[in-house]
């Protein structure tokens, strides 16, 4: 026997023992991590409480569905628009005809806008006093706790019912500095040079598809100026409630705080459920001055057949602040990525987000920043839960332009991933294009750490109350940035999504 | 000759169009066929292996593959059997403006590989480069490829490497990219077997109007696998970098554990550094991280350098050069490692 065959004849042994040996070991760990992960049942559809009741769908005037023309000078003309205005909106849907869905991100091929009715005015007109709005509206917002809200804690309200907004009403003491909270029609009515000039400056139409769509038939939102130098102590809130089925809703916030001036603004949104498609294309477009600060916030929690392609954006001067806070919970697919604009030297940004993708969602969330000036800072901190088959994906732009010197950046964004069926994708890019920049992002994905949940389970906790103690801890520093009651809604809602998922 | 521009180096998961990163314009212009005179291949190409890892992954793009059977001017294919280092110098000039090559590497069971490629220019004549490489790396085997670029300043150069790792096995690959105004670089990997490992190491240095497009795609398919990417480089003048990277963890990779990380220097404040690290996750049992850092140089650790004695620009280049040193440790020729180093230095200080 040669040398070479006793070689391989050896080589053969070992392979064999090296195999027997692994699938020895492959069981050994299988059974080992199946251990750790223990069976969870899942309930797929569960009662989201007051979020889920529907009102009959009474309206006064209901646009057929679809989009065109027609439709378009029929909005402008029910609302008694003037001309500059329509031009704005026949300008949009040009644009609108002329651009494709992206090609990147969620399908949204099951969106149809032949299905979808662009304006619902419900029976009712827009009123200072709670007790004027008609009693089912009504209902529906004391359910939810704004009106409540209103009284402990907010210094303005607006509620938006569909396609128009039902409710505005502001503190007496901010319209004496001057601040100014009302629907947008109104805005359009009374402040024509100041939104001649500002309006789809910072969210232009060409942005993309569904901004497009935004402008060409908005209707509703807030408008908010703050003059300079006042600080707005206390949040003002626009709650967006869609009742009918197979609507659109595409409210305009248009806020602008002037020099020195600061302002916290909460923004809330749901819907019913209903089976066929809803659509919510907002705009909001900031503005935010030298030394001003802006706080906005979002708790969004649409029902699961919402398609929510929302677009934010702020244009922040010179050491101005935005903080951003953003929740997202309901919809079937969200497609939202607030942008800050840092055009002024020494302007900061601050996004925190967290998004809780469950069965059959697709929550493609983020954020932009782009640094424009020197000195631009910039902090990206986000939390993506999936669970169900839910797809959370994490998508952002950091871009730092040419001669914005002394910039710093950072982002750090972490995914939780309850079962192996769901999705957890992050998918940033980062563009720089100087030297002098700071920049650092850092991104985790993964399961809850067994070991967290055997210290807490040694300290006396269930299984199950430790992991709804790990998962709430990591959304702390979300709910740790939102006003306390938020903060307690935020907490429920993640309750109400854990259930089933956990334990 | 047709000038349809090809794209190639598309991202597995899309993102905004505007931002021009989901894919990256490819240069190869030479659609002639040409003998490369340099040195003949060695062993015969495996169709059915080309076949097997084409359905895998189509390296930078169908037409860039296309091109490079078409035109394939040198073909490899080893089979590794004992655990000698092979090394081929390939180097470009006037006589041989055009190189596409395919390499094939299987290393059977239990065996240990380690293949060096070096494509240099030996003179200022602009050449491409369009080549190929696939891996298979049996269970328990190891393999370390080498792949170093040093084409001028005018070349073109396209790299695919696509390869499959077995059970208990490990594919280490250490790219240095110190050449070519336009480089494209693609790497895929299958981690199929069990506890399959994939370690990527990878240093460069654009300078003048050079445009890197680094691009690689792990997919973790078994058990317990476990990869890394490393890459660490510098940018000056003009130069502009993108580099992309996906750890994907499919539904089944229970226990992996996968990471990127990525450092860019940047020296001048004309470079322009792109990166979109992607993490895409499908199995809740894995740990996956990245980090994406860049800026410029440590003040303290110049100013410590500085204060021994070192110039600016000869401290710059010992920390630059630091920076690649796990990727210049995975080249086993010592000569050639040295002269890499000096290189990265000499460009540095050139500057």
């Amino acid at each position: 026997m040669t040398k070479q065959n006793i070689d391989l004849r050896d080589r053969e042994r070992i392979l064999a023992e090296k195999a027997a040996k692994r699938e020895v070991l492959k069981e050994a760990r299988r059974k080992e991590r199946a251990e750790k992960i223990k069976e969870r049942t899942y309930v797929e559809e569960f009662d989201r409480g007051v979020y889920d009741i529907k009102n009959p769908n009474k309206y006064e005037i209901m646009l057929s569905k679809g989009l065109n023309e027609e439709i378009v000078r029929e909005i402008s003309a029910i609302k008694e628009e003037p001309d500059w205005m329509l031009e704005k909106r026949l300008e949009a849907l040009a644009i609108y005809k002329q651009l494709e869905d992206p090609t990147w991100g969620p399908d949204l091929s099951e969106l149809n806008m032949d299905e979808i009715a662009t304006y619902i005015r419900p029976k009712a007109q827009m009123e200072s006093n709670w007790q004027e709005v008609p009693d089912e509206i009504r209902k529906t917002f004391d359910l939810l706790g704004i009106p409540e809200a209103e009284l402990d804690y907010l210094s303005g309200v607006g509620a938006q019912y569909d396609s128009e907004v039902v409710y505005h009403n502001m503190k007496d003491y901010l319209s004496l500095q001057g601040v100014v909270y009302t629907d947008f029609e109104s805005a359009v009515e009374e402040y024509p040079e100041i939104l001649q000039e500002y309006f789809g400056t910072c969210l232009k139409p060409d942005l993309h598809r569904y901004s497009a769509l935004h402008y060409a038939v908005w209707s509703g939102g807030s408008f908010v100026y703050v003059p300079e130098g006042v600080e707005v102590d206390i949040p003002l809130q626009s709650y967006f409630r869609m009742n009918a089925p197979g609507a659109g809703q595409f409210e305009h916030t248009l806020i602008i705080v002037e020099k020195g001036a600061s302002l916290h603004f909460i923004e809330g949104c749901s819907a019913p459920r209903y089976n066929t498609i809803n659509l919510h294309a907002g705009g909001v477009e900031l503005f935010v001055k030298e030394d001003a600060k802006l706080r906005y916030s979002t708790i969004e929690n649409w029902s699961r057949n919402m398609y929510n392609l929302n677009s934010k954006r702020a244009i922040v001067d010179k050491n101005g602040v935005i903080e951003w806070i953003s929740g997202s919970f309901g919809s079937r697919v969200s497609m939202l990525y607030p942008a800050s604009i840092l055009v002024g030297e020494g302007a900061r940004s601050e996004f925190t987000g967290i998004s809780f993708a469950g069965a059959g969602q697709t929550l493609d969330t983020g954020a932009q920043v782009v640094h424009k000036a020197p000195n631009t800072y910039s902090t990206v901190e986000t939390k993506s839960i999936s669970k169900g088959g839910g797809q959370a994906v994490y998508r952002s732009l950091v871009q730092v332009d040419e001669g914005a010197y002394g910039c710093k950046s950072n982002t750090d964004c972490q995914s939780l991933m309850l079962d192996s069926h769901s999705r957890g994708d992050t998918i940033p890019t980062i563009i720089l294009k100087n030297d002098d920049v700071d920049f650092g992002h850092e991104a985790k994905i993964g399961r809850i750490d067994d070991q967290a949940i055997f210290y807490l389970m040694s300290r006396g906790l269930s299984e199950e109350e430790a992991k709804a103690m790990i998962v709430r801890g990591f959304a702390e520093p979300v709910a740790k940035e939102l006003p306390l009651e938020y903060a307690v809604e935020m907490n429920e809602l993640i309750n109400l999504e854990l259930k089933g998922a956990i334990g | 000759m047709s000038d349809k521009m090809i794209r190639g180096n598309t991202l597995p998961a899309l993102t905004w169009r505007w931002m021009d990163v989901n894919d990256v314009e490819i240069k190869l212009k030479n659609k002639d066929i040409i003998p490369y005179t340099a040195l003949d291949g060695v062993g015969k190409i495996d169709e059915r292996m080309k076949q097997v890892f084409y359905d895998l992954d189509h390296g930078i793009s169908e037409e860039v593959v296309r091109m490079n059977n078409e035109q394939c001017n040198l073909a490899n294919h080893w089979e590794i059997s004992d655990n000698k280092p092979i090394e081929l110098k390939l180097p470009q000039s006037k006589e041989n403006p055009l190189l596409v090559d395919q390499n094939q590497i299987v290393v059977p069971p239990l065996q240990n590989g380690t293949v060096v490629l070096y494509n240099f220019s030996e003179d200022e004549t602009r050449v491409e480069r369009n080549s190929t490489v696939l891996i298979d790396v049996e269970n328990d085997a190891e393999m370390t490829l080498v792949l170093i670029q040093r084409l001028n300043e005018k070349s073109v150069s396209n790299v695919s490497v696509v390869a499959r790792v077995g059970d208990g096995a490990r594919l280490n690959l250490a790219t240095v990219e110190l050449g070519a105004g336009n480089t494209v670089f693609h790497y895929m990997v299958d981690m199929e077997g069990f506890g399959a490992e994939s370690h990527v190491k990878t240093a460069y240095l654009g300078s003048g109007n050079d445009r890197l497009d680094l691009f690689y795609h792990v997919r973790h398919i078994g058990e317990e696998c476990i990869s890394d990417i490393q890459v660490n480089g510098a940018l000056m003048d003009h130069a502009v970098k993108s580099f992309r990277g996906t750890i994907d963890f499919v539904e089944g990779c229970s226990g992996s554990d996968g990471n990127e990380e990525e450092f860019a220097i940047l020296l001048d404040d004309t470079v322009r550094s792109i990166a979109v690290p992607l993490l895409l996750a499908n199995e809740d049992d894995i740990v996956g991280n990245h980090a994406a850092s860049a800026g410029q140089i440590d003040d303290e650790q110049l100013f410590y350098l500085m204060s021994r004695g070192l110039s600016r620009k000869e401290s710059e280049g010992l920390i630059v050069e630091s920076r690649m040193t796990p990727t210049f440790d995975q080249i086993p020729d010592q000569e050639l490692r040295d002269d890499l180093r000096r290189e990265v230095h000499q460009r540095i200080l050139r500057r």
